[in-house]
């Protein structure tokens, strides 16, 4: 076995030799063809029928060399080997780009399939996406928020009831049964004045506004946010207390007895005290946990909304992504199929024969000064017969490469034969 | 900045996974691979793969052509078997790379082996040298 080291030779590189023997050939061939013009010119004496036969010949037998001339036409058609390589190469290249979209592409569909997947089951299973909600959010919203809204209109209708009668109220014989709630508590602050309405009719936001804090607040699992939140619920009771006892001493004050005083003690025995901070307290800590639950599920059916939202938004980018590959993918194909056929092209031309256009009109012209040169030296006739003669062969040969359609004035060196 | 001799080499190490005309994922990987290994990023490997031409140029030291030439042969093997073109294609790069005309046959065929074997690189740069 040869040695690896061996093995891993690299060439001498010496192999401009069969170059210059290449060079000494065509030079023989080029004196060849001057000697043989001269010979034929000689024994034709110079006739230009002859010499347009010679022509055909020399076409012909420089054809049939050039044919036979395998490794002539292997260094002729080299540049059109080389030319096809580089296509062969960007051919690959184009397909490597193919497959490197086309990969890229299925992708894309996988993953917009698992998008769409995702979008339907989210509904299904929000814990498999890391959406921690009950299981049916959009019922329980709708359910939370039909109760909130009546409780709400009670809410208003207590707070305005209430203030009213705690800080406006003047009480008669007709109102004291109607000491809590006053069905016209509205109408009458508003033909009181406009300061009294606006006062009884925001009372009920600001504790709404409460209700609102505390479920804010409870979001916040802090120390500090629980502290928060008992001060404001003790805030609230508190108001609800003032109420309750200032509505209860104008009760006490209208019906009282001379001698008697309004303490905090009478207050807490009467039930009217109890009435209204139960009707309106509990009630307001009813209606602050109804909307925390109603803003839970909100956020919960809004949570899944983002989420398919979000994903919509993912399925577009990547159908964007897909188009645009689509669009290179098929700009590839088209030149894939023109470097394709340039390589079929060419690979006609490396099959076919090449023809040395102007190696040919090289030696048809030394053969033509052969025949010329014989006329002038071997032919013993006047030289206004001579020149006669000269011009029509030179005629001859013009309508030689005519019928070839060869001239000095081609802007090519070879012409090509194609095997189609 | 990568050379032109190394855009050449990555150009004929996916002409090498192309020539049994089915460019399979393991040889992509393959190729992702060798990039990284060189410290072509993912992105300027496509890069070089889908631009225009640029001239090929062969490396210059031995052991670079040996290298680029295993590279090949691991990449020939990336789909775990070997086919006649690609031996064939092989053997084309040993010539282009100037290896005596005589020894092509044996060095594609010792490579291939080596790299059936996993044989690391340097080893055998190693025994070439010694």
């Amino acid at each position: 076995m040869t040695s690896i080291k061996k093995l891993f030779t690299l060439k001498d590189k010496s192999s401009t030799e069969e170059k210059s023997d290449t060079y000494d050939a065509r030079e023989q061939i080029r004196m060849t063809y001057y000697q043989s013009g001269y010979g034929a010119s000689t024994k034709a004496s110079g006739d230009e029928m002859t010499f347009f036969v010679c022509l055909k010949n020399l076409y012909s037998s420089f054809e049939n060399l050039c044919r036979k001339q395998l490794n002539e036409q292997k260094i002729l058609k080299q540049p059109y080997i080389e030319l096809q390589e580089k296509q062969r190469t960007e051919l690959k290249k184009r397909d490597t780009a193919l497959t490197i979209f086309q990969e890229e592409t299925k992708e894309i569909d996988v993953h917009i399939e698992s998008l769409k997947f995702d979008m339907v089951n989210v509904k299904a299973k929000p814990g498999d996406y890391g959406i921690i909600t009950d299981k049916k959010p959009k019922a329980q919203f709708y359910i939370g928020l039909s109760l909130l809204i009546p409780i709400t209109i009670y809410l208003f209708v207590f707070y305005i009831s209430a203030s009213y009668s705690a800080f406006f109220k003047d009480f008669d014989n007709n109102s004291v049964s109607a000491a809590i709630f006053d069905s016209n508590a509205l109408g009458k602050a508003i033909s009181d004045g406009l300061l009294e309405a606006i006062f009884v009719g925001t009372i009920p936001f600001v504790f709404m506004g409460l209700g609102y804090l505390i479920h804010m607040f409870q979001k916040e699992k802090t120390k500090i946010s629980y502290v928060k939140l008992g001060a404001l619920l003790l805030l609230t009771f508190l108001f609800d207390v003032i109420l309750a006892y200032l509505i209860e001493k104008k009760i006490f004050d209208f019906e009282r007895l001379i001698g008697e005083s309004f303490s905090p003690a009478i207050a807490l025995k009467s039930i009217n005290f109890w009435g209204i901070i139960f009707a309106g307290f509990v009630v307001y800590l009813i209606w602050g946990l109804v909307f925390d639950f109603v803003m839970k599920e909100h956020e919960n059916v809004d949570k899944i909304r983002a989420f398919i939202r979000n994903k919509r938004q993912e399925i577009r980018n990547a159908l964007d992504k897909k188009d645009k590959n689509l669009t290179k993918i098929s700009n590839l194909k088209k030149e894939i199929a023109a470097i394709k056929g340039t390589i079929a092209e060419l690979q006609s031309k490396i099959d076919g024969f090449i023809f040395p256009v102007k190696e040919y009109l090289h030696y048809h012209y030394q053969y033509e000064e052969g025949w010329y040169q014989s006329i002038n030296a071997e032919l013993a006739i006047p030289s206004k017969e001579k020149s006669e003669l000269k011009q029509r062969c030179k005629e001859v040969s013009v309508k030689h490469l005519q019928q070839l359609n060869l001239s000095e004035d081609m802007d090519y060196q070879h012409l090509v034969f194609t095997t189609k | 900045m990568i050379t032109n001799e190394l855009k050449s080499h990555f150009l004929r190490l996916y002409q090498i996974a192309f020539v049994d005309d089915d460019f399979d994922v393991l040889e992509l990987q393959m190729l992702y691979k060798f990039a990284e290994e060189r410290g072509i990023l993912k992105a300027q490997l496509d890069e070089i793969l889908l631009n225009p031409s640029h001239d090929t140029s062969i490396p210059k030291t031995l052991e670079d052509r040996i290298s680029y030439l295993y590279d090949l042969a691991i990449m020939i093997w990336a789909d775990n078997k070997v086919t006649e073109d690609e031996k064939i294609t092989l053997k084309k790069y040993c010539r282009k790379f100037e290896f005596l005309e005589e020894n092509i046959e044996e060095i594609a065929t010792y490579l291939l082996d080596c790299a059936q074997n996993k044989m690391k690189k340097e080893e055998i740069i190693n025994k070439i040298k010694s």
